[in-house]
């Protein structure tokens, strides 16, 4: 402590301490001089034997100042100094070294924010522990379960920290205003604070609002108050109508909120309270998605056998004991099962490409920092001729790479502001981007911080330690570039510029594998073509749900729409491909309940959608007797029927009635991930109680614009006041959606090749520019002595690329 | 600075300040050669003691408080730094010597023991 102090009061009187250090070395030495003379030596030897004898000043004194005041402070602040002064001395070179790692640096932090923010933004705490609970059917991961089997869970599990139940639904939704059909999920108590789900404004659910069945209150996120109720604060409170039941709207989520995204990934515009009760209808009626946060240090594996155990429920009813005899209940961890987080696998290639990307930015800047150190070679020579040790002259080093590497980590942060925004501009709306993702937030500027501290270390380890292994008295020595030495160190740098040509080529490839496979991936034949398709889905009222009004409802919207200005075609469906999937139980060939994807279609659905008959006849226009028909799929027709002929066969509907099989038409791929299932079609007025929306199908003559989609809806409210019409969606854009985030990777490895590239060749010239400038006399001599101008510039036109040439080779088959 | 048998004993950090400290209380105040002479007198020529290590002992025992400085003639009438032993840097000098006796003692004995 009192050494601390001393030292503090020696620093702040540094140049009194320093001046009396001074002086008392002089006067030891004056004493060792005079000492010497009264043995007897001469004045003029005894002066040179006492500095013999007192050693290297310089040394003592710096040895001696490191003792002194705080050396720490002290001698940083003086390598700034000293690497302020020798950036202003060579500017250009400054320049290049700050501009490359500036690139780097900028480049990675805003890739780098960009991803983190939205392919590996965690949306809520404990995210690695949460699993979902579902089974498998056919390549698809269900998230459906039922209360019957979740309940022995909530009430004996062990490895179960909390749990978060969602019923999703959708209905049409009163305003007060208006009708609008809206997806809305029914939560159980720790739904919102599982997934970090906050009220901007008024309150989330009260925990007795979970208890009884009168309680009808609702929450709504912010983009669907934004959207239909203007964002007005005087919302909290006022009651609407859903299904004819009045309930209170009670808070706004804020924007942030970001629970896992259901199976075909509607997302809520509100949430109601999910009562659990013990009544057998709760308890088998409803599939549901059921999510739990494991326990800390419950491994997916041990959560698993718990589940295979408590969940085989006894009193289950005979139709789920059918449905999951195939394929059980288990859990699945939500990394895996959130189609938002599917990405996993390509983290690590795009990690890497980051990685390579900041390597070639680094060994450009060892190479110019090496470049620097050859040109101060004397001055470096002399620093430790006059006693600067080695560790010094290597914080010189290290502290010149700093203020370097921080200028650049300046311009890099301003250049990666600019670039982030775009990168989330050309992806969005498609990649699930919060609001503010166009910013970096303090992660990013750690992470630049960091990583300017890395490439610190990078740039000034290879130079110092060329430095440290010299002879001063040779870097003294040279006034040229030593022979041997410059031919090590052009060695050097040319190898160094040869891995950047390596790892730019290897990223190209990379990204040329990529763009291949995302080709194909978009290039997938679907079974129809959905290029310039509107999917309008229609939420109807109980009372349009009914066969009859149904009909109508479907002929009229058809008849007002055929003729529409901009329509091509039109035609009805029940949930658009690409948009979503219904199912249902069927007989299947050996008796059993199997779950088949069905969609009611009418007539003209068929020739609307460009699918092809593979047999039979299309659905016919108008009922055809009292019997049921349907049209089933190609898979449908190989998997039930195998080689015989499926027309005419009698498929039973919910083990009672029997429908006939009239047509097999071809497989519409709904998920590109997964292969087509089975799937039947049948016409709109049959059994048509089933289902409580209807889908109509634009085919637009035009690229659809908002004016053309705002007067269709328009046109549909006409229709019928009472439909509640939701987003149209482009199936077109569905499609596309459904590998935004191949594309969104795509991108960024174009962008970092690309990059990567630049920053390749920079180093290729900055190299040949120095050894063309090195080579300057010599070329001069050869020209004088006749070489021919044409040979020089071959001899460097070659060198150049030679290294190019060995870079790509390399790049290319390492 | 050089011997004639052996090569130069290096010398423990802190065993010098102890030294030094011991000097100054035996001989009174001294300057920096003073201490320097004494010390390869004493030793025979077979401690290497560079400027470079004495001046940082001195400035370290002259920051704990335990020796101070001043600016005095020489005999030759030169101006020289003259370092004394201050009433704190005599109480550490004996702790330190008595750390050093039990400290030697010890390692002598665990010497011995092995032989």
């Amino acid at each position: 402590m009192r050494r601390l102090w001393a030292r503090l009061f020696s620093y702040l009187n540094r140049e009194r301490v320093e001046r009396e250090l001074v002086h008392e070395i002089d006067s030891h030495i004056a004493l060792i001089e005079d000492d010497l003379i009264s043995r007897g030596m001469q004045p003029s030897e005894a002066r040179l034997a006492a500095r013999c004898d007192f050693g290297n000043v310089t040394r003592t004194r710096e040895v001696y100042r490191e003792q002194l005041g705080l050396p720490w402070i002290e001698t940083a602040c003086r390598d700034l100094r000293s690497a302020l002064r020798s950036m202003r001395r060579a500017p250009t070179l400054t320049l290049a070294i700050v501009a490359t790692l500036a690139l780097g640096i900028g480049a990675v932090t805003a890739i780098f924010s960009a991803v983190d923010q939205t392919v590996l933004h965690k949306p809520f705490l404990h995210y690695d522990r949460f699993a979902v609970f579902g089974w498998d059917l056919r390549d698809l991961f269900v998230n459906i379960s039922y209360p019957v089997q979740i309940m022995p869970c909530i009430e004996q599990g062990k490895s179960f920290e909390s749990f978060a139940l969602r019923d999703q639904d959708r209905g049409a939704l009163n305003t007060g205003t208006e009708t609008v059909g809206a997806e809305y999920a029914s939560v159980s108590r720790d739904f919102f604070s599982a997934f970090n789900g906050k009220a901007v404004l008024g309150r989330l659910f009260r925990p007795d609002e979970f208890q009884t069945a009168s309680a009808s209150v609702m929450v709504l996120t912010d983009n669907f108050w934004r959207v239909y109720f203007g964002a007005d604060p005087g919302v909290i409170g006022r009651s609407v109508i859903l299904e004819n039941r009045t309930y209170q709207i009670v808070g706004i989520l804020s924007p942030e909120f970001s629970p896992p995204t259901p199976l075909f990934g509607f997302l809520s515009d509100f949430f109601i309270p999910l009562r659990l009760r013990r009544d057998p209808s709760f308890l088998q009626s409803r599939g549901l998605q059921a999510f739990t946060c494991l326990r800390k240090g419950v491994t997916l594996t041990r959560a698993n056998s718990e589940v295979s155990v408590l969940c085989d429920a006894p009193d289950a009813s005979p139709f789920l004991k059918e449905r999951f005899k195939k394929s059980p209940l288990y859990l699945k961890s939500l990394s895996d099962a959130d189609p938002r987080m599917r990405f996993t696998k390509i983290h690590g290639a795009f990690l890497g490409a980051v990685g390579f990307l900041f390597s070639i930015a680094c060994m450009n800047g060892i190479n110019l920092m090496l470049v620097r150190l050859i040109e101060r070679r004397r001055e470096l020579g002399i620093r430790s001729a006059l006693g600067g040790t080695r560790g010094r002259v290597m914080h010189l080093i290290i502290t010149e790479s700093l203020a370097l590497n921080l200028l650049a980590g300046l311009f890099g942060v301003i250049l990666a502001c600019g670039i982030k925004p775009l990168i989330i501009n050309v992806m969005t709306p498609s990649i699930d981007a919060f609001a503010g993702a166009g910013n970096l937030d303090s992660r990013a500027l750690l992470f630049a911080f960091a990583i300017c501290l890395l490439s610190t270390l990078l740039i000034a380890i290879v130079p110092a330690w060329k430095l440290s292994t010299q002879d001063p008295q040779s870097m003294l020595r040279e006034s040229g570039i030593a022979f041997s030495e410059g031919r090590k160190l052009l060695r050097l740098r040319a190898s160094l510029v040869v891995s950047c040509t390596a790892l730019a080529m290897v990223l190209l490839t990379g990204t040329g594998l990529m763009i291949q496979s995302v080709q194909k991936l978009m290039s997938v034949d679907r079974g129809f073509n959905p290029s310039r398709r509107i999917a309008f889905w229609i939420d109807l009222p109980k009372t349009l749900q009914l066969a009859k009004p149904r009909i109508n409802l479907v002929q009229r919207l058809e008849e007002r729409l055929q003729n529409f200005p901009g329509i091509q075609d039109v035609t009805t469906t029940g949930i658009a491909p690409l948009v979503g999937v219904s199912t249902r139980g069927l007989s299947g060939p050996d008796g059993s309940t199997v779950e088949v994807d069905f969609n009611p279609v009418s007539p003209t659905y068929f020739r609307g959608m460009n699918m092809k008959l593979l047999k039979g006849r299309w659905l016919p226009s108008r009922p055809e007797g009292s019997h049921g028909v349907m049209v089933i799929n190609e898979s449908m027709a190989n998997e039930w029927f195998g080689v015989e002929d499926p027309i005419g066969r009698g498929i039973k509907i919910d083990g009672e009635r029997s429908w006939q099989v009239i047509g097999v038409v071809s497989d519409v791929r709904d998920l590109l991930r997964a292969t087509a299932g089975p799937k039947y079609y049948y016409p709109v007025w049959q059994d048509s109680d089933r289902m409580p929306v209807i889908s109509l199908i634009v085919n637009s003559s035009i690229k659809p614009t908002p004016a053309l989609i705002q007067s269709i809806r328009k046109a549909i409210h006409d229709v019928e006041p009472q439909a509640g019409v939701r987003v149209p969606v482009e199936l077109e854009e569905a499609a596309r959606a459904q590998i935004n985030k191949e594309r969104f990777m795509l991108f960024i490895l174009e962008l970092i090749s690309a990059l990567s590239m630049l920053l390749a060749v920079f180093g290729l010239f900055s190299v040949m520019a120095y050894s063309v400038s090195q080579r300057m006399k010599e070329f001069g001599i050869r020209l004088s002595l006749g070489a021919p101008a044409q040979r020089v510039f071959n001899a460097v036109l070659g060198r150049g690329l030679a290294l190019g040439g060995i870079g790509i080779v390399i790049g290319l088959f390492g | 600075m050089s011997s004639e048998n052996s090569k130069p004993i290096q010398i423990f950090q802190g065993t010098l300040d102890l030294i030094v400290l011991r000097i100054l209380e035996t001989m009174g105040p001294q300057h920096a050669y003073g201490i320097a002479t004494r010390l390869q007198h004493v030793s025979e020529h077979s401690l290497n003691l560079n400027q470079g290590t004495l001046y940082p002992a001195l400035i370290r025992l002259e920051q704990q408080g335990w020796i101070a400085g001043v600016w005095r003639k020489t005999e030759n009438n030169r101006d020289a730094k003259y370092y004394f032993i201050t009433r704190a840097g005599k109480k550490a000098l004996g702790k330190e010597t008595e750390r050093w006796r039990r400290l030697a003692g010890l390692v002598e004995k665990l010497l011995l023991e092995g032989s």
